[in-house]
């Protein structure tokens, strides 16, 4: 489990119906498809643009990398959500603009780091302060030389006249202000440090030692980026940040396992017999975005046992989930001897799969016989 | 915890050496004498389980591991613990068993009313250490130390397989383990403006470890935030007040506060609206002390 198990169900419609209330350990909270998705539409790319050219290398080196490569990790952040693609012109869409302005663009705050003023749009702008600068002379982007000390003090760098005491992070700040763009206008201050990009202050390395210079996701930022875009990869992980309310099970998101073929058949037994089915997420509305999602990747682990018989030996066949549409498992199914016997198909979760619980079993009946059957 | 049926938690020789050193890093204390691995047990939460009563010397805990890969849902509320984990001090290798997954599945593991009877959970890295010998901590590897409001106290293992898989064992009694001394500050209510969350409001002040000022960042209140953690380990109301500014530059205000009881609750007031989730704490080395941790349970904020 990772247990971190967290809603989906409850928590989705709570944070809908009660906008007070605090809601840790769940997806982000005001999370919004703000680039309108339905399951099964494709991925939108979000071009963006430098406002100068003038801008220092490693700001511009640095921010390149981050909008279009690490924001969107496909480990990190298995979903839909728009991706950033600058498309190497510098020019169109978004404006990252990096400035000097004591005060906030956004905000009319002296205290300040990075802000966009309204997400969903193309034209976004997404402001980074330069620090250190007049106005925050203590302040500093550790990417600018790759530490938080101040090197520009005369030793081993020429003096600038600003005495650095303090670095964030602009791969991190970029990030959540990505996230600002694309997901929710929310923060989310009832998230732990290690689950979430969007609490409403940056943190520095002595107040985040693991997370102070995140650059994508974490589990609960996915999570809500999952159920508003869909998953990337459904072979890939699903997030570990759905609550458990009653009937989640203990991972928050419950599995579902059907049968396409026949319930009952006869079969020569020296034929084999094709049972199939699909594998997904349950395909419940407050699944949004990942409702029957299929489970690829995933084993589907097939028992059997004499018809009236009382006790299963499990994992005879098993049968790994694709991705596709409709069915998405089958296995041929043989036998070594004629007679009658019941098999019983589960998805049964494991550690690693941190928030699908193990689905329901489906049955069907196999007679296996010799009679008319080509020897 | 349960005593019903003859059952009581009892001091044991093997685990009254427990070496606080010995379980790294971090503060739980752990039993000197190592479990190991035996016989399987079921997982059955809703019934009790036997409790594994080790011998003295580097023995182990009877009944085996169990896999829970897909653990059963709680009845107990992880909010109504209060849960210590230690800091795993660097990035965390991919095999690492997490605070919260340790948690839940120790409670699990002690199941029914010794688990609702739960009142603290002490999360350490790694095997026990031998009475000698150094020892070292792995990532796969936790002890979960519970302990109820008299302080019995049992001892889950809890590892990660060759698979991958989350083992539990059955719960190993160990000797009461009362809290640290805690010399608390006074009480006071700190100002938390006019639209404070009533239980903020109308509830009796807590001993007040002071406000931090973080418009400078990075400006951690050392002896406010050591004393809010002092608290948490002498399981002793506190509040600590923490001023800083969001990303976008709008005031933030936290809450941490634990009332003695239950798990750290951390409420924030920004953007005009409050917001508060009940974590566990993972002390820390750095000026920042100590950071909430998962797991997290929701807090209704009535204002």
């Amino acid at each position: 489990m990772t247990a971190r198990a967290r809603a989906v169900v409850g928590a989705i419609l709570l944070l809908a119906l009660t906008a007070g209330s605090a809601l840790a350990g769940e997806p982000d909270p005001g999370h919004a498809d703000l680039f309108p998705h339905d399951p099964g539409d494709g991925r939108l790319n979000l071009d963006w643009h430098f406002a100068s050219a003038t801008y220092p290398t490693w700001f511009r080196t640095n921010v390149t990398s981050e909008l279009n490569t690490w924001w969107q990790d496909p480990v990190a952040n298995n979903s839909n959500v728009p991706r950033f693609d600058n498309g190497d012109d510098n020019a169109g869409g978004g404006s990252l603009i990096y400035t000097s302005a004591g005060t906030s663009p956004c905000t009319g705050s002296t205290i300040w780091l990075a802000c966009n003023p309204a997400g969903g749009t193309r034209t976004f702008q997404l402001y980074v302060r330069s620090i250190p600068s007049v106005s925050a002379p203590t302040w500093l982007w550790f990417q600018r030389d790759s530490t938080c000390t101040d090197v520009w003090d005369g030793d081993p760098q020429p003096d600038d006249h600003f005495s650095t005491s303090v670095c964030f992070s602009v791969l991190r700040a970029v990030a959540h202000e990505a996230t600002h763009v694309t997901l929710t206008r929310n923060h989310y201050d009832a998230g732990a440090d290690d689950e979430t990009i969007m609490q409403s202050s940056t943190p520095t390395p002595n107040g985040s030692p693991k997370n102070w210079n995140r650059k994508s996701f974490l589990p609960c930022d996915a999570a809500a980026a999952q159920l508003e875009y869909g998953l990337a990869d459904p072979a890939g992980k699903v997030a570990d940040c759905f609550d458990v309310k009653p009937g989640d099970g203990a991972k928050g998101l419950n599995s579902t396992l059907t049968l396409s073929t026949a319930a009952s058949i006869s079969r020569c037994s020296t034929q084999s017999a094709t049972a199939a089915g699909r594998l997904a997420l349950a395909n419940a509305a407050a699944y949004e975005d990942l409702r029957d999602s299929p489970l690829a990747g995933r084993v589907v682990r097939i028992d059997r046992r004499p018809i009236g018989g009382s006790s299963w030996t499990t994992g005879v066949f098993s049968a790994t989930a694709t991705a596709g549409a409709g069915s998405n498992w089958s296995r041929a199914i043989t036998t070594t001897t004629a007679g009658s016997f019941q098999y019983r198909a589960t998805f049964v979760t494991t550690a690693a799969e941190t928030a699908v619980n193990t689905s329901n079993a489906v049955t069907w009946s196999i007679q296996w016989t010799t009679l008319g059957c080509a020897s | 915890m349960n005593r019903a049926g003859g059952r009581r938690l009892v001091a044991i020789a093997a685990i009254a050496a427990m070496g606080s050193g010995c379980v790294a890093p971090g503060p739980s204390p752990a039993p000197s004498s190592g479990p190991s691995e035996s016989s399987p047990v079921a997982i059955r939460p809703s019934r009790p389980l036997p409790v594994a009563t080790p011998s003295a010397g580097p023995s182990a805990p009877a009944g085996s591991p169990t896999p829970l890969p897909d653990p059963p849902e709680l009845d107990t509320s992880i909010s109504a613990i209060t849960i210590v984990c230690s800091d795993w001090a660097s990035d965390p290798p991919p095999d690492l068993v997490e605070c919260d997954d340790a948690a839940r599945l120790a409670l699990a593991a002690i199941g029914g009313e010794d688990a609702a009877a739960v009142r603290r959970l002490d999360v350490g890295f790694g095997d026990p250490c031998p009475d000698s010998g150094a020892c070292l901590a792995a990532p796969d590897v936790r002890w979960v130390v519970a302990r109820s409001e008299g302080f019995d106290t049992l001892h889950v293992r809890v590892a990660r397989d060759a698979a991958g898989e989350l083992r539990v064992w059955p719960p190993v009694e160990g000797r009461p383990q009362p809290p640290p001394s805690f010399e608390p500050p006074g009480r006071q209510a700190p100002d938390l403006g006019p639209d404070a969350p009533v239980v903020l409001r109308d509830g009796p002040p807590l001993a007040f470890c002071g406000t931090e000022d973080q418009a400078q960042p990075d400006a951690f209140d050392g002896p406010a935030r050591r004393c809010f953690l002092g608290g948490v380990e002498g399981w002793a109301g506190v509040e600590l007040v923490s001023r800083s500014f969001s990303t976008e530059g709008q005031p933030v205000m936290a809450l941490d506060r634990f009332t003695g009881r239950g798990a750290i609750t951390r409420f924030v007031r920004a953007a005009g609206r409050w917001t508060a989730a009940a974590c566990a704490i993972s002390p820390i080395d750095g000026p920042v002390v100590y950071l909430l941790v998962r797991p997290c349970e929701p807090v209704d904020v009535q204002p």
